[in-house]
């Protein structure tokens, strides 16, 4: 099976390694990165916030969010095309991150890096980034309110519609 | 969870499924886990696709 991004084997794991440091560093500064639902949701993005130098967006929702953590790895040490929106990085939602991606059935395959979608069904109305495992279970990072990020099991709220795998 | 059959699971392929899984260094270890009875309601996601700016 072709990976999601269609990068190697050794390029997945490094692009992982800076997917969870991009959460990693969003979760860390919590204080100074805010919830919106409006256009500075895309502000990782559009403004190229780096977390390897620390950079990190003042603005975002849970998909702009996830879709900025996988950039820097996608897109920043990798350079590759929006395979998480299919939108040209400027766009998306749980919508188009279903739409896009490989399906992962099994939490046992839930890698760091791989989205977790929230909802009765598609569209879906949530997402969080895997960041780890603990004791076999993932543990991801969500951006749902202007109080989060917030670290938490994958199954903090029961409505798991999907993961999905970009890298 | 439900799935995309059409396009198949990342679990049908055990190597791409695992993907060096032992290889990746990316402990959180250092931050608490949040208890969800403690996290607001998630607002939820912005339930529209805006037209993309373009491919950058």
């Amino acid at each position: 099976m072709p990976s999601a991004s269609g990068l190697s084997r050794d390029q997945r794991i490094r692009c992982r390694d800076r997917v969870v440091q991009a959460a990693k560093l969003t979760l860390a500064n919590k204080e100074h990165t805010h919830y919106t639902e409006g256009p500075q949701r895309w502000d990782g993005i559009k403004n190229r916030r780096n977390a390897e130098i620390g950079q990190f967006p003042e603005y975002s929702d849970c998909s702009s969010f996830a879709t900025w953590c996988l950039w820097n790895g996608l897109v920043l040490r990798f350079g590759l095309g929006d395979v998480v929106n299919g939108a040209g990085w400027t766009a998306g939602y749980t919508g188009t991150m279903l739409e896009h991606g490989l399906a992962v059935r099994y939490p046992a395959s839930v890698l760091p890096g791989d989205c977790v979608i929230y909802g009765s069904g598609p569209p879906g109305v949530h997402c969080a980034v895997v960041v780890d495992m603990v004791n076999g279970t993932p543990m991801v990072i969500s951006h749902g309110s202007e109080a989060g990020p917030f670290y938490l099991a994958y199954d903090y709220r029961p409505d798991v519609l999907q993961i999905r795998r970009y890298i | 969870m439900s799935g995309d059959k059409a396009a198949g699971f990342v679990d049908d392929d055990p190597e791409y499924a695992t993907d060096a899984a032992a290889e990746i260094d990316v402990e959180a270890a250092g931050f608490e886990v949040a208890d969800p009875r403690d996290v607001p309601a998630d607002v939820g996601d912005s339930g529209t696709a805006e037209p993309p700016a373009g491919e950058g």
